[in-house]
């Protein structure tokens, strides 16, 4: 009679894996060739289907909705200018320090989108000293709330309210040709 | 006296080497996770000069296709092709309009042929995807897209990095 080897779960189950690491060593250099490291993105960007129609309608007819203006001046004060059935309200952001107040900038679109929920468009006018990353950072601030606040508005085709976290999405350079 | 004898293990030259690559699977799944987060599934592939450094925006919009343009500090260049020189704050007198500032004569030819030659639906409807450095002045950026818009390429794209 002999004795029964004992055998443990390890020496009963050996992964073999060496399939496995064949298929990664594969893909790695593949992955590693086609790979971008620098994550580029780009401003105006397609829109939802029902804001763009709000667009369109807001292009369509400029004098039944508000105009809304952002004119920065050299000292980086940024002034709305909403325009109305022909009353203007204008509101003045002095600078913080150096820099250009984009909270204060962004409660003021909230509370203008709040007024004016159907308006997605606003136009802007940076004074020529303005940086590049400047105009984008209002670009970006104009754009969304930093609350993520929701708006709602009537559809203009299905007459049905949608919400939308854009305030204003479309920006026009409105100082190009001055 | 005697030395002591050296120890050496016994092996058994019947049985085959067996390495275990379970650590080096493991290193390998990091790795290949790490790249398919980085992997771009975009139409567009754009490489910037090394020396531009553009804005962050907190725009995900993914690029699409259009007419190339990079405008660094030094210079404004359609693909390989110089169009005009940049002094960091504008540009040079020389590739200014002299009745018109506003105006680059050389971006304007160069867009008009871009746009005869071409048979990209992007380009054919004036879209322009512009690299620019995060500090050059609106005032120059103003020229680009004031020539851009006079050659019939109203479609300005603003290029930046992710957040």
């Amino acid at each position: 009679m002999g004795i029964k080897k004992f055998r443990t779960h390890y020496e009963e189950f050996e992964l073999d894996l060496t399939p496995l690491l064949a298929i990664i060593m594969k893909l790695v250099p593949v992955l590693v060739i086609s790979s971008s490291f620098l994550q580029l993105t780009q401003i105006e960007t397609d829109l939802p289907q029902v804001v763009k129609q709000a667009i369109e309608d807001q292009n369509k007819n400029p004098d039944k909705t508000a105009k809304i203006k952002i004119i920065v001046d050299d000292s980086k004060t940024m002034n709305v200018v909403v325009t109305k059935d022909d009353a203007t309200d204008t509101s003045s952001i002095p600078a913080k320090g150096d820099a250009l107040n984009l909270a204060a900038l962004n409660s003021k679109l909230v509370e203008i989108k709040k007024k004016n929920p159907s308006v997605f468009k606003i136009e802007l006018a940076p004074s020529d000293s303005m940086s590049y990353s400047e105009i984008v950072t209002i670009l970006d601030g104009s754009r969304k709330s930093n609350n993520n606040d929701e708006f709602i508005f009537v559809d203009p085709k299905t007459g049905k309210e949608v919400k939308t976290d854009f305030l204003f999405p479309e920006i026009v350079f409105n100082n190009i040709f001055q | 006296m005697a030395r002591r004898k050296r120890y050496t293990p016994e092996v058994n030259k019947k049985t085959a080497l067996m390495v275990n690559v379970t650590s080096l699977t493991d290193m390998f799944t990091v790795i290949l996770v790490f790249l398919l987060q980085t992997y771009n599934t975009s139409e567009v592939q754009l490489e910037p000069p090394p020396e531009l450094r553009m804005p962050t925006s907190q725009s995900e919009g993914v690029l699409t296709q259009g007419l190339e343009m990079t405008l660094s500090k030094e210079s404004l260049s359609i693909g390989k092709e110089v169009l005009a020189q940049v002094n960091g704050k504008d540009f040079a007198a020389g590739d200014k309009d002299p009745k018109d500032p506003n105006f680059i004569p050389a971006l304007f030819k160069s867009l008009e042929k871009a746009s005869k030659e071409t048979t990209v639906k992007a380009v054919k409807d004036g879209q322009i995807l512009l690299i620019a450095d995060r500090e050059l002045p609106y005032a120059v950026i103003k020229k680009v897209m004031y020539t851009a818009s006079m050659a019939g390429f109203p479609q300005v794209k603003l290029i930046t990095t992710s957040q």
